[in-house]
């Protein structure tokens, strides 16, 4: 029988019980048991040897080798690098680190602009945040400006100008037109502790 | 052999480890089902690598599935099946498994020439008994995991055990007692 290489805890009872009467088969039982068990130790799966586990490995690292990136993904890989380099490279400027030399104009009419959504904001009311002084310190910039040099000017706003810097520091806190002219100007938040704020102000001031 | 599909994914860490640990595991058990069932028709090492890189080729399904030993084995027994085809077809001529030494009445007694007679008598089984004893012998398989690898039915594997059992110990009883 095909499952004679079974423990005999696992026969059927009737196997058993014929086992039992039939001395012949025992005795074939126990044979077969014994050739399968030589059967097993003739057959038994030899460990690796060094040189298969070689070409295997070979093999492997083939497949890996096979694997790396096609021509397809390298051009994708390297396009990307590209638009990010170009993307970087554009940008860097409006970072305006301290102590940089890139600089952007701003004409007359940006900062009006700029006056009018700052107003247009803090009249919304939508922002917690005191944009009418902005505003005003922004318009009265824009006026100076405009006295100087008959509103055709263009500001140097650069990382040299910090004008949100303290006034009394040396260097920044200032603004220069391209006549030379420095532009004193008190900070949007001077005078008032660092950190307050002062919601609602314009609605305040407007009821 | 075959080339590799072309659509493989790149191996991760965990993929090579995987597939190195069912190296360790398996490796052995496989070889000693090529070179019992099929002989040296194979180079069985070159299977048992091609083996892994049709497994590596499809890790997904390797990870998936839950016995690692029977899907490696499935792909042996393909390549097996399908390079004994392309032989078949090219008129080449049938060659026997490892037959182990022809040695002297003397020598029978030790163990090894005995473990010699044994896989020779295997090996002179026909090529489906000889599969259904080694698949049991070597891989230790259940009967209905065998079954469900050659994909025939239970009764189908036992009466092949059956029948390659009392030809071997025609066999091994005529070897011994001549």
């Amino acid at each position: 029988m095909a499952c004679e290489d079974r423990p005999p805890d696992e026969t059927s009872a009737e196997l058993g019980a014929r086992l039992a009467q039939d001395p012949d088969l025992r005795a074939e039982l126990v044979q077969t048991r014994a050739l399968l068990n030589d059967l097993r130790a003739a057959l038994r799966p030899a460990p690796l040897t060094a040189t298969a586990l070689t070409r295997i490995q070979q093999r492997l690292d083939q497949l890996a080798g096979a694997c790396t990136p096609s021509g397809w993904r390298w051009l994708r890989i390297v396009g990307l690098a590209a638009a990010a380099t170009v993307l970087l490279t554009v940008l860097a400027p409006w970072r305006l680190p301290r102590g940089a030399p890139t600089a952007f104009e701003l004409s007359g009419d940006d900062a009006a602009a700029i006056v009018m959504a700052c107003r247009q904001l803090a009249w919304s009311g939508k922002l917690d945040y005191d944009l009418q002084r902005v505003a005003d310190e922004l318009d009265e910039i824009r006026q100076q400006i405009n006295q100087d040099s008959g509103g055709d000017c263009r500001v140097r706003w650069g990382a040299g100008n910090d004008w949100d810097a303290p006034p009394d520091s040396p260097g920044p806190g200032a603004m220069q037109n391209r006549a030379g002219h420095r532009l004193t100007c008190a900070p949007p938040f001077a005078g008032r502790p660092s950190g307050t704020r002062t919601p609602g102000t314009l609605r305040d001031q407007a009821s | 052999m075959e080339a590799p599909p072309a659509s493989r994914r790149s191996l991760t860490a965990n993929d090579r480890r995987l597939l190195e640990r069912l190296v360790r595991e398996c490796g052995p058990r496989l070889l000693a089902y090529v070179r019992h069932v099929h002989g040296n028709r194979f180079d069985a090492e070159e299977l048992l690598a091609e083996a892994l890189c049709r497994a590596a080729s499809n890790m997904a399904a390797l990870r998936r599935c839950d016995r690692h030993d029977l899907y490696l084995l499935r792909i042996v027994r393909n390549l097996c099946c399908d390079g004994w085809r392309r032989s078949r077809d090219l008129g080449a001529g049938r060659s026997r498994p490892e037959q182990g030494s022809e040695s002297g009445p003397e020598e029978l007694l030790s163990q090894r020439e005995q473990q010699a007679i044994l896989r020779q008598a295997v090996a002179k089984l026909p090529q489906a008994q000889r599969e259904v004893v080694v698949l049991r012998l070597t891989t230790d398989l259940k009967f209905e995991e065998i079954a469900a690898l050659l994909d025939v039915p239970l009764g189908t594997v036992l009466s092949r055990m059956h029948a390659a059992v009392r030809r071997l110990r025609e066999r091994i009883g005529c070897t011994r007692e001549c």
